[in-house]
Protein backbone atom coordinates (compact mmCIF):
# COMPACT_ATOMS: atom_id res chain seq x y z
CA UNK A 1 0.00 0.00 0.00
CA UNK A 2 2.77 2.64 1.15
CA UNK A 3 4.81 1.10 -2.28
CA UNK A 4 1.16 2.71 -4.12
CA UNK A 5 1.08 6.00 -2.15
CA UNK A 6 4.94 6.81 -3.19
CA UNK A 7 4.35 5.59 -6.34
CA UNK A 8 1.38 8.53 -6.93
CA UNK A 9 3.52 10.98 -4.66
CA UNK A 10 6.15 10.49 -7.66
CA UNK A 11 4.04 10.43 -10.47
CA UNK A 12 2.47 13.87 -9.07
CA UNK A 13 5.74 15.14 -8.92
CA UNK A 14 6.85 13.92 -12.47
CA UNK A 15 3.44 15.14 -14.20
CA UNK A 16 3.30 18.59 -12.52
CA UNK A 17 3.47 20.39 -15.22
CA UNK A 18 -0.15 19.25 -15.83
CA UNK A 19 -1.35 21.28 -12.53
CA UNK A 20 -1.50 24.34 -14.42
CA UNK A 21 -4.50 22.76 -16.22
CA UNK A 22 -6.62 22.95 -13.33
CA UNK A 23 -6.86 26.79 -13.60
CA UNK A 24 -9.07 26.77 -16.85
CA UNK A 25 -11.97 25.32 -15.46
CA UNK A 26 -12.54 28.53 -12.76
CA UNK A 27 -10.78 30.84 -14.97
CA UNK A 28 -13.48 29.71 -17.78
CA UNK A 29 -15.94 29.94 -15.01
CA UNK A 30 -15.39 33.43 -13.76
CA UNK A 31 -14.99 34.58 -17.57
CA UNK A 32 -18.51 32.85 -19.10
CA UNK A 33 -20.01 34.63 -15.59
CA UNK A 34 -18.42 38.09 -16.78
CA UNK A 35 -20.16 38.15 -19.84
CA UNK A 36 -23.35 35.97 -19.61
CA UNK A 37 -26.23 38.20 -18.94
CA UNK A 38 -27.03 37.48 -15.05
CA UNK A 39 -29.59 40.14 -14.61
CA UNK A 40 -32.72 41.01 -16.29
CA UNK A 41 -34.90 43.78 -16.20
CA UNK A 42 -38.35 43.39 -17.14
CA UNK A 43 -40.70 46.57 -17.43
CA UNK A 44 -44.37 46.97 -19.22
CA UNK A 45 -46.07 50.00 -19.03
CA UNK A 46 -49.81 50.08 -17.96
CA UNK A 47 -50.96 53.42 -18.91
CA UNK A 48 -53.49 54.86 -16.28
CA UNK A 49 -54.49 57.92 -14.39
CA UNK A 50 -53.18 57.98 -10.90
CA UNK A 51 -56.40 58.54 -9.28
CA UNK A 52 -57.94 55.35 -10.77
CA UNK A 53 -59.66 52.98 -8.31
CA UNK A 54 -58.23 49.55 -7.67
CA UNK A 55 -59.99 46.52 -6.04
CA UNK A 56 -58.86 45.36 -2.67
CA UNK A 57 -58.53 41.54 -3.08
CA UNK A 58 -59.12 41.09 0.27
CA UNK A 59 -62.18 42.60 0.57
CA UNK A 60 -65.53 41.69 -1.74
CA UNK A 61 -66.01 45.77 -1.60
CA UNK A 62 -62.83 47.74 -0.99
CA UNK A 63 -60.68 49.85 -3.20
CA UNK A 64 -57.53 52.46 -3.23
CA UNK A 65 -56.10 54.67 -5.66
CA UNK A 66 -53.13 53.79 -7.90
CA UNK A 67 -51.35 56.22 -5.96
CA UNK A 68 -51.84 54.61 -2.52
CA UNK A 69 -51.37 50.96 -3.85
CA UNK A 70 -47.50 52.29 -5.00
CA UNK A 71 -47.01 53.17 -1.84
CA UNK A 72 -48.00 49.46 -0.83
CA UNK A 73 -47.17 47.42 -3.74
CA UNK A 74 -46.97 44.40 -1.50
CA UNK A 75 -50.93 44.63 -1.60
CA UNK A 76 -50.73 43.60 -5.21
CA UNK A 77 -47.78 41.24 -5.61
CA UNK A 78 -47.64 39.46 -2.15
CA UNK A 79 -51.64 38.64 -2.30
CA UNK A 80 -51.93 34.78 -1.49
CA UNK A 81 -54.87 34.67 -3.37
CA UNK A 82 -53.03 35.97 -6.58
CA UNK A 83 -49.73 33.89 -5.96
CA UNK A 84 -52.34 30.70 -5.56
CA UNK A 85 -53.91 32.12 -8.78
CA UNK A 86 -50.30 31.92 -10.55
CA UNK A 87 -49.12 28.87 -8.55
CA UNK A 88 -52.57 27.39 -10.53
CA UNK A 89 -51.52 28.60 -14.10
CA UNK A 90 -48.25 26.71 -13.85
CA UNK A 91 -48.58 23.65 -11.94
CA UNK A 92 -52.02 21.75 -12.48
CA UNK A 93 -52.50 20.30 -8.90
CA UNK A 94 -53.19 23.35 -6.55
CA UNK A 95 -54.70 21.52 -3.42
CA UNK A 96 -51.10 20.75 -1.90
CA UNK A 97 -49.77 24.01 -2.36
CA UNK A 98 -49.00 25.05 1.21
CA UNK A 99 -46.30 22.02 1.36
CA UNK A 100 -45.04 22.46 -2.32
CA UNK A 101 -41.44 23.73 -2.51
CA UNK A 102 -42.06 25.45 -5.66
CA UNK A 103 -44.64 27.16 -4.24
CA UNK A 104 -42.48 29.01 -1.60
CA UNK A 105 -39.94 29.53 -4.09
CA UNK A 106 -42.19 31.30 -6.71
CA UNK A 107 -43.84 33.69 -3.42
CA UNK A 108 -39.94 34.77 -3.27
CA UNK A 109 -38.84 35.00 -6.49
CA UNK A 110 -42.74 37.58 -6.48
CA UNK A 111 -41.34 39.27 -3.41
CA UNK A 112 -37.61 39.59 -4.36
CA UNK A 113 -37.68 40.63 -7.86
CA UNK A 114 -41.55 42.65 -8.17
CA UNK A 115 -41.78 45.87 -8.18
CA UNK A 116 -44.12 48.40 -9.18
CA UNK A 117 -42.87 51.98 -10.19
CA UNK A 118 -44.35 54.82 -11.22
CA UNK A 119 -42.16 56.13 -14.63
CA UNK A 120 -44.91 59.30 -15.12
CA UNK A 121 -47.80 60.74 -14.55
CA UNK A 122 -50.16 58.64 -16.63
CA UNK A 123 -48.65 55.45 -16.48
CA UNK A 124 -47.69 52.51 -13.89
CA UNK A 125 -44.76 50.06 -14.57
CA UNK A 126 -45.16 46.30 -13.75
CA UNK A 127 -41.13 45.63 -13.40
CA UNK A 128 -39.08 42.40 -12.22
CA UNK A 129 -35.32 42.52 -11.77
CA UNK A 130 -34.06 39.03 -11.17
CA UNK A 131 -31.85 35.91 -12.51
CA UNK A 132 -34.47 34.33 -14.60
CA UNK A 133 -35.67 36.04 -17.72
CA UNK A 134 -39.17 33.75 -18.95
CA UNK A 135 -39.94 33.94 -15.22
CA UNK A 136 -39.67 37.70 -15.66
CA UNK A 137 -42.01 38.03 -18.87
CA UNK A 138 -44.28 35.43 -17.02
CA UNK A 139 -45.02 37.36 -14.14
CA UNK A 140 -44.39 40.54 -15.24
CA UNK A 141 -47.50 39.84 -17.88
CA UNK A 142 -49.65 37.94 -15.37
CA UNK A 143 -49.62 40.96 -13.23
CA UNK A 144 -50.44 43.59 -15.54
CA UNK A 145 -53.09 41.36 -16.38
CA UNK A 146 -53.63 41.41 -12.85
CA UNK A 147 -53.70 45.36 -11.94
CA UNK A 148 -55.95 45.62 -15.26
CA UNK A 149 -58.45 43.58 -13.96
CA UNK A 150 -58.51 44.85 -10.16
CA UNK A 151 -58.56 48.30 -11.75
CA UNK A 152 -61.87 46.86 -13.41
CA UNK A 153 -63.07 45.92 -10.77
CA UNK A 154 -62.31 49.01 -8.84
CA UNK A 155 -64.28 50.79 -11.53
CA UNK A 156 -67.08 49.10 -11.13
CA UNK A 157 -66.99 48.78 -7.22
CA UNK A 158 -66.56 52.62 -6.83
CA UNK A 159 -69.49 53.00 -9.00
CA UNK A 160 -67.96 56.21 -10.73
CA UNK A 161 -67.71 56.54 -14.61
CA UNK A 162 -65.56 59.27 -15.29
CA UNK A 163 -62.08 56.63 -14.71
CA UNK A 164 -61.24 55.09 -18.27
CA UNK A 165 -59.94 51.57 -17.80
CA UNK A 166 -56.05 50.72 -17.76
CA UNK A 167 -54.17 50.03 -20.86
CA UNK A 168 -51.03 48.30 -21.62
CA UNK A 169 -48.84 50.62 -23.41
CA UNK A 170 -46.33 48.58 -25.83
CA UNK A 171 -44.67 45.68 -25.16
CA UNK A 172 -42.30 44.63 -22.34
CA UNK A 173 -39.00 46.33 -22.17
CA UNK A 174 -36.42 43.33 -21.66
CA UNK A 175 -33.06 44.99 -20.59
CA UNK A 176 -30.02 42.73 -20.19
CA UNK A 177 -27.41 43.26 -17.47
CA UNK A 178 -24.30 42.07 -16.96
CA UNK A 179 -22.14 41.90 -13.72
CA UNK A 180 -18.40 41.12 -14.06
CA UNK A 181 -18.35 39.81 -10.50
CA UNK A 182 -19.98 39.73 -7.14
CA UNK A 183 -19.28 37.75 -4.02
CA UNK A 184 -22.09 35.21 -4.64
CA UNK A 185 -19.95 33.68 -7.06
CA UNK A 186 -17.07 32.63 -4.37
CA UNK A 187 -18.40 29.58 -3.63
CA UNK A 188 -18.89 28.16 -7.04
CA UNK A 189 -15.36 29.38 -8.16
CA UNK A 190 -14.12 27.11 -5.33
CA UNK A 191 -16.07 24.32 -5.76
CA UNK A 192 -15.07 24.63 -9.29
CA UNK A 193 -11.57 24.92 -8.43
CA UNK A 194 -11.17 22.31 -6.46
CA UNK A 195 -13.12 19.51 -8.81
CA UNK A 196 -10.32 20.81 -11.18
CA UNK A 197 -7.84 19.99 -8.91
CA UNK A 198 -8.90 16.66 -7.91
CA UNK A 199 -9.62 15.83 -11.97
CA UNK A 200 -6.15 16.94 -12.49
CA UNK A 201 -4.68 15.04 -9.90
CA UNK A 202 -6.45 12.52 -11.13
CA UNK A 203 -5.03 12.59 -14.59
CA UNK A 204 -1.54 12.54 -13.37
CA UNK A 205 -2.43 9.35 -11.59
CA UNK A 206 -3.66 7.61 -14.30
CA UNK A 207 -0.83 8.97 -16.42
CA UNK A 208 1.69 7.04 -14.12
CA UNK A 209 -0.76 4.00 -13.93
CA UNK A 210 0.28 3.63 -17.77
CA UNK A 211 3.80 3.85 -17.13
CA UNK A 212 4.65 0.43 -17.39
CA UNK A 213 8.21 0.83 -16.38
CA UNK A 214 9.58 -1.05 -13.57
CA UNK A 215 9.40 0.93 -9.75
CA UNK A 216 11.37 -1.82 -8.11
CA UNK A 217 13.46 -4.89 -7.87
CA UNK A 218 10.46 -6.61 -6.32
CA UNK A 219 8.21 -6.16 -9.64
CA UNK A 220 10.66 -7.04 -11.84
CA UNK A 221 11.48 -10.28 -9.76
CA UNK A 222 7.47 -10.80 -9.62
CA UNK A 223 6.95 -9.85 -13.70
CA UNK A 224 9.88 -11.68 -15.20
CA UNK A 225 10.41 -14.69 -12.95
CA UNK A 226 13.87 -14.26 -12.89
CA UNK A 227 16.54 -14.04 -10.40
CA UNK A 228 17.36 -10.21 -8.99
CA UNK A 229 21.35 -10.35 -8.99
CA UNK A 230 21.35 -7.10 -7.79
CA UNK A 231 20.71 -2.99 -8.30
CA UNK A 232 22.96 -0.36 -8.42
CA UNK A 233 22.16 3.56 -7.99
CA UNK A 234 22.42 6.57 -9.31
CA UNK A 235 26.28 6.29 -9.37
CA UNK A 236 26.84 10.36 -10.48
CA UNK A 237 25.43 10.35 -6.81
CA UNK A 238 27.45 7.75 -5.47
CA UNK A 239 31.00 9.27 -6.94
CA UNK A 240 30.20 12.70 -5.81
CA UNK A 241 30.00 11.22 -2.07
CA UNK A 242 33.10 9.30 -2.61
CA UNK A 243 35.09 11.36 -4.21
CA UNK A 244 34.09 14.50 -0.78
CA UNK B 1 24.46 13.80 -19.86
CA UNK B 2 25.70 9.91 -20.33
CA UNK B 3 26.53 8.16 -17.55
CA UNK B 4 29.66 7.21 -19.09
CA UNK B 5 31.56 10.46 -19.68
CA UNK B 6 30.99 11.47 -16.30
CA UNK B 7 32.25 7.93 -15.37
CA UNK B 8 35.46 8.19 -17.30
CA UNK B 9 38.35 8.55 -15.40
CA UNK B 10 36.41 7.17 -11.96
CA UNK B 11 36.60 3.78 -13.48
CA UNK B 12 38.82 2.63 -9.94
CA UNK B 13 36.24 4.07 -8.04
CA UNK B 14 34.14 1.84 -9.52
CA UNK B 15 35.28 -1.37 -8.17
CA UNK B 16 34.52 -0.36 -4.88
CA UNK B 17 31.27 0.41 -4.96
CA UNK B 18 29.06 -2.17 -2.28
CA UNK B 19 26.23 -2.25 -5.68
CA UNK B 20 28.75 -3.98 -7.66
CA UNK B 21 30.18 -5.99 -5.17
CA UNK B 22 26.73 -7.79 -4.25
CA UNK B 23 26.33 -8.51 -8.22
CA UNK B 24 29.32 -9.87 -8.98
CA UNK B 25 29.24 -11.88 -6.19
CA UNK B 26 25.79 -13.03 -6.88
CA UNK B 27 26.88 -13.68 -10.70
CA UNK B 28 29.94 -15.77 -9.22
CA UNK B 29 27.56 -18.27 -7.71
CA UNK B 30 25.65 -18.41 -9.95
CA UNK B 31 28.54 -19.04 -12.62
CA UNK B 32 29.50 -22.01 -10.20
CA UNK B 33 33.17 -20.94 -9.70
CA UNK B 34 34.40 -21.97 -12.81
CA UNK B 35 37.81 -21.80 -13.65
CA UNK B 36 37.31 -19.61 -16.75
CA UNK B 37 33.71 -17.99 -17.39
CA UNK B 38 32.54 -16.19 -19.68
CA UNK B 39 29.71 -13.53 -18.73
CA UNK B 40 27.79 -11.33 -21.47
CA UNK B 41 25.62 -7.94 -20.07
CA UNK B 42 22.98 -6.96 -22.27
CA UNK B 43 19.75 -5.06 -22.11
CA UNK B 44 16.25 -4.88 -24.18
CA UNK B 45 17.08 -1.14 -25.52
CA UNK B 46 19.94 0.89 -25.62
CA UNK B 47 20.95 3.51 -22.67
CA UNK B 48 20.35 1.09 -20.01
CA UNK B 49 23.83 0.88 -18.68
CA UNK B 50 25.41 -2.50 -19.89
CA UNK B 51 28.62 -0.89 -20.19
CA UNK B 52 28.71 0.81 -16.71
CA UNK B 53 28.26 -2.56 -15.64
CA UNK B 54 30.80 -4.28 -17.16
CA UNK B 55 33.04 -1.40 -16.66
CA UNK B 56 32.05 -2.23 -12.83
CA UNK B 57 32.06 -5.61 -12.74
CA UNK B 58 35.68 -6.01 -14.37
CA UNK B 59 37.22 -3.56 -12.03
CA UNK B 60 36.10 -5.24 -8.95
CA UNK B 61 36.25 -9.08 -10.60
CA UNK B 62 40.24 -7.61 -11.75
CA UNK B 63 40.76 -7.40 -7.76
CA UNK B 64 39.95 -10.95 -6.57
CA UNK B 65 42.86 -13.21 -5.86
CA UNK B 66 43.92 -15.35 -8.86
CA UNK B 67 41.13 -13.79 -11.35
CA UNK B 68 42.40 -12.16 -15.02
CA UNK B 69 40.13 -10.65 -16.45
CA UNK B 70 38.99 -9.49 -19.91
CA UNK B 71 36.15 -6.77 -20.60
CA UNK B 72 35.28 -7.21 -24.25
CA UNK B 73 33.62 -4.65 -26.05
CA UNK B 74 31.32 -6.61 -28.72
CA UNK B 75 28.77 -3.05 -29.13
CA UNK B 76 30.98 -2.11 -32.19
CA UNK B 77 27.87 -0.27 -33.99
CA UNK B 78 27.54 1.99 -30.51
CA UNK B 79 30.64 1.23 -28.24
CA UNK B 80 31.37 3.18 -25.24
CA UNK B 81 33.57 0.86 -23.32
CA UNK B 82 37.03 1.72 -24.84
CA UNK B 83 36.06 5.53 -22.94
CA UNK B 84 36.14 4.04 -19.11
CA UNK B 85 39.81 3.10 -19.95
CA UNK B 86 40.57 6.38 -22.09
CA UNK B 87 41.69 3.78 -24.62
CA UNK B 88 41.59 3.78 -28.53
CA UNK B 89 39.05 1.85 -30.73
CA UNK B 90 40.65 -1.20 -32.66
CA UNK B 91 40.82 0.07 -36.12
CA UNK B 92 40.77 -3.00 -38.41
CA UNK B 93 38.37 -5.43 -38.41
CA UNK B 94 40.21 -7.78 -41.20
CA UNK B 95 42.83 -8.26 -38.64
CA UNK B 96 40.21 -9.82 -36.48
CA UNK B 97 40.37 -12.85 -39.11
CA UNK B 98 43.47 -13.78 -38.53
CA UNK B 99 45.13 -13.50 -35.49
CA UNK B 100 46.60 -16.20 -33.33
CA UNK B 101 46.65 -15.06 -29.70
CA UNK B 102 43.69 -12.93 -28.23
CA UNK B 103 47.11 -11.38 -26.48
CA UNK B 104 47.26 -9.48 -30.63
CA UNK B 105 43.98 -7.61 -30.27
CA UNK B 106 43.87 -6.84 -26.14
CA UNK B 107 44.81 -3.45 -24.68
CA UNK B 108 45.76 -2.71 -21.19
CA UNK B 109 43.30 -1.33 -18.61
CA UNK B 110 45.47 0.80 -16.74
CA UNK B 111 44.49 -1.44 -13.65
CA UNK B 112 46.27 -4.93 -12.49
CA UNK B 113 44.79 -8.14 -14.42
CA UNK B 114 42.47 -6.42 -16.26
CA UNK B 115 42.88 -6.05 -19.93
CA UNK B 116 40.12 -4.74 -22.13
CA UNK B 117 39.10 -5.30 -26.11
CA UNK B 118 37.74 -2.01 -27.30
CA UNK B 119 35.18 -2.11 -30.32
CA UNK B 120 36.21 -2.78 -33.62
CA UNK B 121 35.97 1.00 -35.66
CA UNK B 122 35.42 0.44 -39.30
CA UNK B 123 34.96 2.43 -42.41
CA UNK B 124 32.93 1.47 -45.51
CA UNK B 125 36.51 -0.18 -47.37
CA UNK B 126 37.00 -2.36 -44.51
CA UNK B 127 33.34 -3.35 -43.78
CA UNK B 128 32.37 -6.61 -42.74
CA UNK B 129 30.29 -8.78 -44.71
CA UNK B 130 26.85 -9.91 -43.62
CA UNK B 131 27.09 -12.21 -40.72
CA UNK B 132 30.64 -12.33 -40.80
CA UNK B 133 30.86 -10.01 -37.03
CA UNK B 134 28.83 -13.09 -35.32
CA UNK B 135 31.11 -15.71 -36.33
CA UNK B 136 34.44 -13.36 -35.38
CA UNK B 137 32.67 -12.25 -32.05
CA UNK B 138 32.44 -16.15 -31.06
CA UNK B 139 36.03 -16.80 -32.20
CA UNK B 140 37.29 -14.29 -30.08
CA UNK B 141 35.31 -15.32 -27.30
CA UNK B 142 36.73 -18.85 -27.52
CA UNK B 143 39.97 -17.54 -28.05
CA UNK B 144 39.44 -15.16 -24.64
CA UNK B 145 38.54 -17.67 -22.55
CA UNK B 146 41.92 -19.73 -22.82
CA UNK B 147 44.45 -16.84 -21.56
CA UNK B 148 41.71 -15.02 -19.10
CA UNK B 149 39.83 -16.75 -16.20
CA UNK B 150 36.95 -14.03 -16.17
CA UNK B 151 35.05 -12.62 -19.83
CA UNK B 152 32.84 -9.92 -19.22
CA UNK B 153 31.26 -8.77 -22.28
CA UNK B 154 29.23 -5.80 -23.45
CA UNK B 155 26.70 -5.79 -26.47
CA UNK B 156 24.62 -4.02 -28.34
CA UNK B 157 20.77 -4.12 -26.81
CA UNK B 158 18.84 -6.84 -27.99
CA UNK B 159 15.89 -3.98 -29.62
CA UNK B 160 16.34 -2.27 -32.35
CA UNK B 161 17.58 -5.18 -34.05
CA UNK B 162 19.92 -3.88 -37.01
CA UNK B 163 21.77 -5.17 -39.33
CA UNK B 164 25.73 -3.41 -38.62
CA UNK B 165 25.09 -4.67 -34.79
CA UNK B 166 26.62 -8.36 -33.56
CA UNK B 167 23.77 -9.86 -32.45
CA UNK B 168 23.32 -10.66 -28.16
CA UNK B 169 21.08 -13.22 -28.76
CA UNK B 170 23.40 -15.15 -31.06
CA UNK B 171 26.56 -14.99 -29.03
CA UNK B 172 24.86 -15.18 -25.75
CA UNK B 173 24.73 -18.71 -26.53
CA UNK B 174 28.37 -19.28 -26.45
CA UNK B 175 28.88 -17.69 -22.63
CA UNK B 176 28.44 -19.12 -20.04
CA UNK B 177 25.55 -16.82 -18.34
CA UNK B 178 23.68 -13.49 -19.55
CA UNK B 179 22.84 -10.94 -17.05
CA UNK B 180 20.18 -8.51 -18.57
CA UNK B 181 20.34 -4.78 -17.21
CA UNK B 182 17.57 -2.85 -16.78
CA UNK B 183 16.40 1.19 -16.27
CA UNK B 184 13.73 1.41 -13.47
CA UNK B 185 11.14 3.89 -14.20
CA UNK B 186 12.36 4.25 -17.76
CA UNK B 187 12.02 1.11 -20.26
CA UNK B 188 8.85 -0.31 -20.31
CA UNK B 189 7.85 -4.00 -18.66
CA UNK B 190 6.92 -5.54 -21.76
CA UNK B 191 9.77 -4.66 -24.03
CA UNK B 192 12.11 -6.27 -21.26
CA UNK B 193 9.95 -9.25 -21.44
CA UNK B 194 10.04 -9.57 -25.16
CA UNK B 195 14.13 -9.20 -24.63
CA UNK B 196 14.09 -11.96 -22.29
CA UNK B 197 12.15 -14.17 -24.44
CA UNK B 198 14.30 -13.52 -27.49
CA UNK B 199 17.70 -14.60 -25.34
CA UNK B 200 15.84 -17.67 -23.72
CA UNK B 201 14.49 -19.02 -27.59
CA UNK B 202 18.31 -18.32 -28.51
CA UNK B 203 19.53 -20.46 -25.91
CA UNK B 204 21.35 -18.24 -23.60
CA UNK B 205 21.42 -19.10 -19.91
CA UNK B 206 19.84 -15.81 -18.42
CA UNK B 207 21.21 -15.32 -15.26
CA UNK B 208 19.35 -13.28 -14.02
CA UNK B 209 18.45 -9.12 -14.54
CA UNK B 210 20.53 -5.74 -12.55
CA UNK B 211 18.00 -3.31 -12.24
CA UNK B 212 19.99 0.45 -12.61
CA UNK B 213 18.23 2.89 -10.48
CA UNK B 214 19.46 5.66 -12.09
CA UNK B 215 16.18 7.73 -12.99
CA UNK B 216 13.65 6.09 -10.53
CA UNK B 217 13.19 8.61 -7.91
CA UNK B 218 11.89 5.98 -5.65
CA UNK B 219 14.87 5.23 -4.71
Amino acid sequence: MFFHIKRYYYGLLKYRSWLWLALFPPLFFLVVSAISPNQFSIRQDIRVSLDVPVALMTSPVGYMTIQELLSHPEILFQNKLSIRTLYGQLYSDIDYYRTDPQFRELFLAVKDHMTLVLPDNDKIQIAYQGPEKEKGLMLVEFYSDRVIQNIAEGIRRSKTQEHSEAQIAGVAKIKEERIIFEKSRMWQLFSIAVISIIGVMILCGFLEYRDSSFKSERQMARYLEVPILGSIPDLNKVYASMEK
Amino acid sequence: MKTENLLSGRIALHGEIAEIKRIYSAIETSLKHRESSCLVITSSIAGEGKTTMVAGLAAYAAKQPGERVLAMDLNWYSPALHTFFGAELNVDPNRLKIFDSIMDVVKPSGLKNLDIFPAVRSNSDQELAFGESETIAIHLMQKARKEYSLVIVDTSAIYPPNRRMIDPAIISKEADGVAVVALANATPREDIKRAMKILDTAGANILGMIANQWKNPMM
